[in-house]
């Protein structure tokens, strides 16, 4: 299928024809799973790490507003 | 429908004694079972605590967004896969509007499972199960299996070669278990009905178990913190 924007090579690598996997002795994990993963790790560590925005705050629970 | 003079329990027309304005009701308590099952209901859950508009402030990171970012995705995957069941089991192979509601349903499955695992991640390292909060865990955790089980199927009913080497290849490994006796995974009937209606119920009922406890017994706190193991209700958390 041709799509109508340019795709980088690694896209179609990782997207079209034969899966690439990568072995390490009996362990073998596809490229497009290692890099889910990976990004995964990178998000989630970001989510730690990344300053959230603060919105208004109060000082009562919901329910004791007057 | 307008109440008229007083009935046998003694509701008065007018309104509600204890609410002026309000609709009829039988004085002096609930009336009926759907009287006492809203009790009952707003009782465990009141709707300031059903649907907040604020959340304690250790709720405020990103690693607390993983969870309705998987409901998110969940509702675009019910949604598109409504879609595709409307044109049957193969449409979707030669129509460009099948291919784009199938590209819509697999990335929004891989999102799902994306923020899904995300979120389990989190919770685990939070210990979410603190604080009477072990149903919600197991819930969320059993969700999870079942969504595996719901994307397996997915994979089976996808009505081309890829779906005929999945269910070959995974026909061994079901029968040895014993279940292929009854769950047969080259019967495409039988997988795409488990996969269109029964198994996404089972994710539905869970996931909405899992939100409500969320609910019930409020976000949990960090660990170590004054807040650790109360309720996220407690004012003391709100500071």
């Amino acid at each position: 299928m041709v799509l109508p924007f340019p795709v980088p090579p690694v896209v179609g690598l990782l997207l079209n024809g034969d899966g690439y996997y990568l072995h390490w002795g009996f362990f073998r994990m596809s490229l497009a799973n290692l890099v889910v993963v990976v990004l995964m790790i990178v998000v989630f560590v970001a989510a730690l790490l990344a300053p959230f925005p603060h919105g208004r705050r109060r000082s009562t629970p919901p329910g004791e507003r007057s | 429908m307008t109440a008229t003079g007083t009935d046998r329990a003694g509701a008065v027309d007018g309104g509600d004694p204890v609410r002026p304005g309000g609709p009829p009701t039988r004085a002096g308590g609930e009336g009926g079972w759907t009287g006492s099952l809203r009790a009952r209901l707003t009782a465990a859950l009141p709707p300031e605590r059903a649907l907040p508009d604020a959340q304690p402030a250790y709720v405020a990171s990103w690693v607390y967004l993983f969870g309705v970012a998987s409901l998110a995705s969940l509702a675009v995957v019910i949604a598109s896969g409504v879609a595709i069941a409307l044109g049957g089991v193969r449409w979707w192979h030669t129509t460009v509007v099948g291919h784009f509601l199938n590209s819509v349903h697999l990335w929004s499955v891989e999102l799902f499972f994306f923020w899904m695992v995300l979120h389990l991640w989190g919770k685990f390292f939070m210990a979410a199960w603190r604080g009477r909060r072990a149903a919600t865990w197991v819930t969320g955790a059993v969700s999870f299996l079942v969504s595996v089980a719901c994307a397996f199927t997915g994979y089976l009913s996808q009505t081309n070669l890829d779906a005929e080497w999945i269910a070959t290849q995974a026909k061994d490994g079901i029968n040895s278990t014993g279940a292929g006796a009854f769950w047969n995974v080259l019967d495409l009937g039988q997988m795409l009905v488990w996969h269109v209606m029964l198994l996404p119920l089972a994710v539905g009922l869970l996931v909405v178990a899992h939100v409500v406890l969320v609910r019930l017994r409020g976000v949990v706190p960090p660990i170590g913190t004054a807040d650790d193991g109360r309720p996220s209700d407690d004012p003391a958390a709100w500071r």
